[in-house]
């Protein structure tokens, strides 16, 4: 952690030595600028009685003042932030001082470049451009005390004072400049020390994020599984149920022909039969046994997997009969009238689809009905068929007062259910719905009738179906 | 010569080359600012001939200037610091010199109307440079300052160096005849340009 910290540090801090070589560049072209202005302002010729020429000072601004810059400048837009540029900075910024004092005439007023220029030294957050400038500074007053002592103070002996009083003035900045630049490097230590306490935490929330989205994924599959199980289930469970309404179906008939069996054995016994009463007898159990038949073969497409059948060309008739034959024996020993209206659509018509999986669907809507009209006091179920554009349309309508709002919202829903717990799963209408919509159906509650309407829309074929679907 | 080329444009030799110049040039600019100009010959007693009234028993002061000359500017600076401590001991005139070949217009630049702003203080036109011949002068800035006895007590500059403000001999050497009259003359530098041509 300390290496990242560091790490950090550093490159933070090179990235402010680069942008205060820069601004120095700058202020180094425009002191340039500004020398050479104030050399042909303050001293732009010198004189002999009335001939002039041009003063040493603008020779000076230009030439000495282009020299110091030029290189530095070069420097720091070369290699910004490199460690030696800042200390030909500080020299040039010193012998600015010196120029821009010499060529105002020493006024008081631009020795605040020094301590201006010591300020800015500390943007770099570095003690020794400071300690370079400040030694400069005092070389320059003691070399020039020495050799020109009237250049600096006046008489040499009132120079030491002088020289002690202005080192103390610099000194004493740079005291306050020390601190800051202690300051400023300890701010760029704590920021870069939280970036990497947010690194840290940005990588434990990452690899938490990914740990929970692992186990989120791991979840997932495993709802899906078990989605698929209580699907499975759900159709274990009404095959369950339907297997309780197929046994009724198959033991009703043969009840029959038990009756009409034992009928005939009793006649041929006594021998008072009427050929007319046999050939009755005779024409219920062979009406009776197609209604096993229709049963079982009901049974048989039911129990295939629906998924694995190849899209065919179904009649309304065949998908319609096939399903009644698994559940009208229930409803008509429950006293529900189950009307079904067999018009053109429904004796000619056709449509595009899986049979086993159209079956399970009004199955599902049967049994929904069934349960719905039970415990009414009117009870019926109608079975409609009828064309729309280029869709075939059945519909299961029953006699129930229809459905509330709230759950019409939620119906379709899987594992929703208005049954009691046990009674139903839930997933009746959601798988049928996805059966549907498979075939690029519709499934869906008509919400302008009175009544509990359900409309089934599938796409019809125009051609006949090659073999037949019962 | 590629090599030479070479050794020539590396960091350290461009560095010591660069830090060699800026040395060089600074060193030549303070020696410049040191130079002084040319000394004057000085009489001990105010010059006979000379038309600068005098008045008696007082002490006068006379600056010879170059109308243009940018450091007399100094020189006229430090004359505006002595004058609290002498305006009413000392008569003080300041003279610029107009050369033959100026007019009147020339000698009134920003220097004649920094002096005229001064209280106390004379300005006053030298045509031709007599009066700066009578006195001897020949650097602008050159004071001279005679005692109440006509006496010369102190000649030379009153600026620490070319073009630069700030205490110098010649202010103390001032100050001292007035606070202490003496008859010994007193002698600094002067800083400033030539008066007269084809000085050496």
């Amino acid at each position: 952690m300390s290496s990242r910290i560091e790490e950090i540090f550093n490159e933070s801090y090179n990235r402010l030595s680069a942008r205060t070589d820069k601004v120095f560049g700058w202020i180094l072209l425009f002191q340039w600028f500004l020398a050479v202005v104030l050399a042909l302002n303050y001293s732009p010729k010198t004189w002999e009685a009335g001939e002039s020429s041009v003063h040493i000072h603008v020779w000076a601004a230009l030439f000495l003042g282009g020299c110091l810059t030029v290189y530095p400048v070069f420097l720091v837009f070369k290699s910004p932030g490199k460690i030696s540029n800042r200390y030909f900075v500080t020299a040039a910024q010193m012998a600015y001082s010196m120029i821009l004092i010499h060529i105002t005439g020493g006024r008081i007023e631009t020795h605040f470049h020094i301590f201006g220029s010591l300020a800015f030294l500390a943007f770099y957050r570095d003690f020794k451009p400071l300690l370079l400038a400040t030694f400069l500074t005092a070389c320059d007053h003691l070399f020039r005390g020495y050799f020109w002592p009237m250049s600096v103070y006046g008489v040499l002996s009132a120079s030491p004072w002088r020289a002690i009083e202005h080192a103390a003035w610099v000194l004493f900045e740079d005291f306050f400049l020390f601190i800051s630049i202690k300051g400023g490097l300890q701010e760029l230590k704590v920021i870069a020390e939280k970036q990497v306490n947010l690194e840290i935490i940005l990588r434990n929330v990452e690899k938490r994020v990914e740990e929970r989205t692992l186990e989120l994924k791991k979840s997932q599959q495993t709802i899906i599984e078990q989605q698929q199980a209580l699907v499975s289930a759900a159709k274990l469970s009404s095959l369950g149920e339907m297997a309780g309404g197929i046994a009724h179906e198959i033991n009703t008939p043969l009840a029959i022909i038990s009756l009409k069996v034992d009928q005939m054995h009793k006649y041929l016994k006594e021998g008072s039969h009427a050929p007319q009463s046999l050939q009755d007898s005779l024409g219920i159990i062979k009406k009776t046994t197609n209604r096993i038949a229709n049963t079982i073969n009901g049974l048989r497409t039911f129990a295939r997997d629906g998924r694995d059948a190849v899209v065919s060309i179904i009649k309304v008739s065949a998908v319609v009969d096939d399903t009644l034959g698994l559940c009208q024996e229930k409803f008509k020993n429950n006293g529900i009238d189950l009307i079904l209206k067999k018009n053109s659509t429904y004796e000619n018509c056709c449509f595009y689809g899986r049979p086993i999986e159209i079956s399970q669907v009004l199955l599902n809507l049967m049994n929904n009905a069934f349960d719905a009209v039970v415990d009414l006091d009117q009870k019926w179920v109608k079975i409609e068929a009828s064309e729309k554009e280029n869709m075939i349309e059945i519909s299961v309508t029953d006699s129930g007062g229809g459905i509330a709002l709230d759950i019409q919202e939620k119906m379709m829903q899987p594992f929703f259910t208005t049954k009691e717990i046990g009674k139903g799963t839930g997933l009746g209408l959601s798988i049928s719905k996805g059966i549907v919509d498979a075939h690029n159906g519709k499934l869906f509650l008509d919400r302008d009738c009175k009544n509990t309407k359900f409309i089934l829309l599938l796409p019809k074929a125009y051609e006949e179906p090659k073999i037949a679907a019962s | 010569m590629h090599i030479f080329l070479r050794f020539l444009t590396t960091a350290k030799t461009l560095s010591m080359i660069w830090l060699l110049i800026s040395i060089f040039g600074v060193f030549y600019l303070f020696q410049y600012s040191a130079k002084p100009g040319a000394s004057s010959k000085n009489s001990t007693i105010w010059p006979v001939g000379s038309h600068i009234s005098k008045p008696k028993e007082k002490n006068t002061l006379v600056i010879f200037a170059h109308p243009h000359c940018p450091c007399s500017k100094a020189t006229i600076r430090e004359l505006e610091r002595l004058i609290p401590h002498i305006k009413d001991k000392v008569d003080m005139h300041v003279v610029f010199v107009k050369p033959k070949n100026k007019n009147i217009t020339w000698v009134k630049g920003s220097l004649w109307k920094q002096v005229q702003s001064l209280p106390s203080v004379h300005a006053s036109i030298d045509q031709d440079g007599f009066e700066s011949k009578v006195f001897g002068a020949k650097t602008s800035g050159q004071v001279y300052f005679y005692n109440s006895n006509n006496k010369l007590v102190f000649s030379g500059g009153i600026t620490p160096s070319r073009g630069h403000e700030g205490d110098s001999l010649g202010r103390k050497y001032i100050l001292d005849a007035i606070q202490s009259p003496t008859d010994e003359i007193k002698i600094s530098q002067v800083f400033g340009c030539a008066l007269v041509g084809d000085q050496s």
